[in-house]
């Protein structure tokens, strides 16, 4: 009997453990995919012109610069993923994995035609939005790009999706894409199939440039207003509020 | 057939007034500059202010932090995300960037790398900061290429921050 109820509390104990580790942030914020800054662990990683800077937070009131390289001029955005970081810039995607101390070395960049480029990614797959509005070259691509990182050293291209207009910050949780398309809305997408991605809705009337999602939650940020979705029912996705400010 | 002539010359002339128009209003991403006699450096927590223009988002436990660019951070209490509550403005000036650990929000004001603890964000604080982390100051941006505002050559150029604008003068 004891030994059953020390079964049980062990269970218990499993299961809140493996419930704090599965949010990947513990007392660490989470930032979209335009984010320049990031934390992972210890580490503060932040795009400076165009150099990554790693800063140590071992004394969190006193974050040290540790490490400095340059990676491209254009560079632009940052996405943790795991011991890997992928830097999104206008000319391609970069990425890097950090050693035992959170330094980042270089490994591969993917290349693409001259656009703004965040990216987001899970273990296998990234993707890459492109676009060539306000100021990111005047070639015309506007798509979503889908790399397979299975081999870090040698990211291919699956497929190439034109379906949007103006594809801006994008955010992935599990086989869901969401993608702001600025004026023109934003996109939940099934990404099970990264060579047979599905669209799942298309929201219009909406001015969104970046994303977060987590557990059931869609944050949009658009230049004026602050829009909250629920989508744990993805073939329902529901609006919670629009946060409007007013001038 | 002297019609057909001035209408021959004027209305490829006109036609191509509207291709120099459409040039004149494309919109670039740019620095602009910040002007040290105009800035404030110190960081505040205020009242909740209107939003003029959002950039980022980053979510740290039931907070959202809304950052307007080079101004500062809405902070916004979405214990319930049916009705989001703006309950601070953290005032930054020069800031684009926040990433937060532990209660330590850390930020980019113009050149300097700053620490602000949260624990209490009602009496959010500056802790410290670092000199010199980003390059983007003095009287050019520290870019390889790109836009930028032609700074006042009479004012000192404490830093530089990103926005989009009509094609500037100068560019690098």
């Amino acid at each position: 009997m004891k030994n059953s109820i020390l079964f049980l509390m062990f269970v218990i104990l499993s299961i809140f453990s493996c419930s704090k580790d599965a949010s990947p942030s513990g007392n660490i914020g989470q930032g979209g995919s335009l984010a320049r800054f990031s934390i992972i662990g210890n580490n503060l990683y932040v795009i400076s012109g165009p150099s990554l800077k790693t800063f140590s937070l071992t004394d969190p009131l006193n974050p040290e610069l540790m490490d400095e390289q340059r990676v491209a001029f254009d560079i632009e955005t940052l996405f943790p993923l795991g011991e890997f970081l992928l830097i999104g810039g206008q000319s391609g995607m970069h990425i890097f994995s950090r050693d035992a101390a959170g330094r980042p070395e270089y490994i591969s960049v993917y290349q693409h035609v001259q656009a703004c480029d965040p990216v987001v990614a899970n273990d296998t797959v990234a993707f890459v939005t492109l676009r060539t509005v306000e100021g990111c070259r005047f070639t015309e691509t506007n798509q979503l790009e889908v790399l397979d990182i299975r081999d870090k050293e040698n990211p291919q291209l699956i497929k190439a999706y034109t379906d949007f207009e103006n594809p801006a910050g994008l955010a992935l949780d599990g086989n869901l894409l969401f993608i702001c398309d600025l004026e023109n809305g934003f996109f939940i997408l099934d990404v099970k199939n990264p060579a047979d991605v599905k669209i799942l809705h298309h929201i219009e009337g909406v001015n969104v440039h970046d994303a977060i999602a987590r557990n059931g939650l869609l944050l949009l940020v658009g230049p004026k207003k602050l829009h909250q979705w629920d989508y744990s029912n993805p073939a329902a996705p529901r609006l919670l509020s629009t946060l409007v400010v007013p001038d | 057939m002297k019609n057909t002539f001035i209408l021959s010359i004027f209305i490829p002339a006109i036609l191509l007034c509207g291709c120099y128009k459409s040039y004149d209003t494309i919109k670039v991403i740019g620095w602009v500059p910040m002007y040290s006699d105009s800035i404030d450096l110190d960081i505040k927590i205020e009242s909740p202010r209107a939003i003029s223009s959002l950039e980022r988002i980053y979510v740290f436990q039931q907070y959202i932090f809304a950052i307007e660019k080079a101004k500062g951070v809405h902070i916004i209490d979405n214990s319930n995300p049916e009705t989001p509550v703006p309950i601070h403005f953290l005032s930054i000036v020069g800031t684009t960037e926040v990433a937060i650990k532990d209660h330590y929000l850390y930020t980019d004001q113009f050149s300097e790398l700053v620490v602000i603890d949260i624990h209490n964000i009602a009496e959010a604080m500056e802790l410290s900061r670092k000199e010199g982390v980003f390059p983007n100051s003095g009287n050019l941006p520290d870019q390889n290429s790109g836009y930028f505002q032609c700074p006042d050559p009479g004012k000192t150029v404490e830093g530089w921050v990103r926005d989009s604008m009509l094609i500037p003068d100068c560019s690098i």
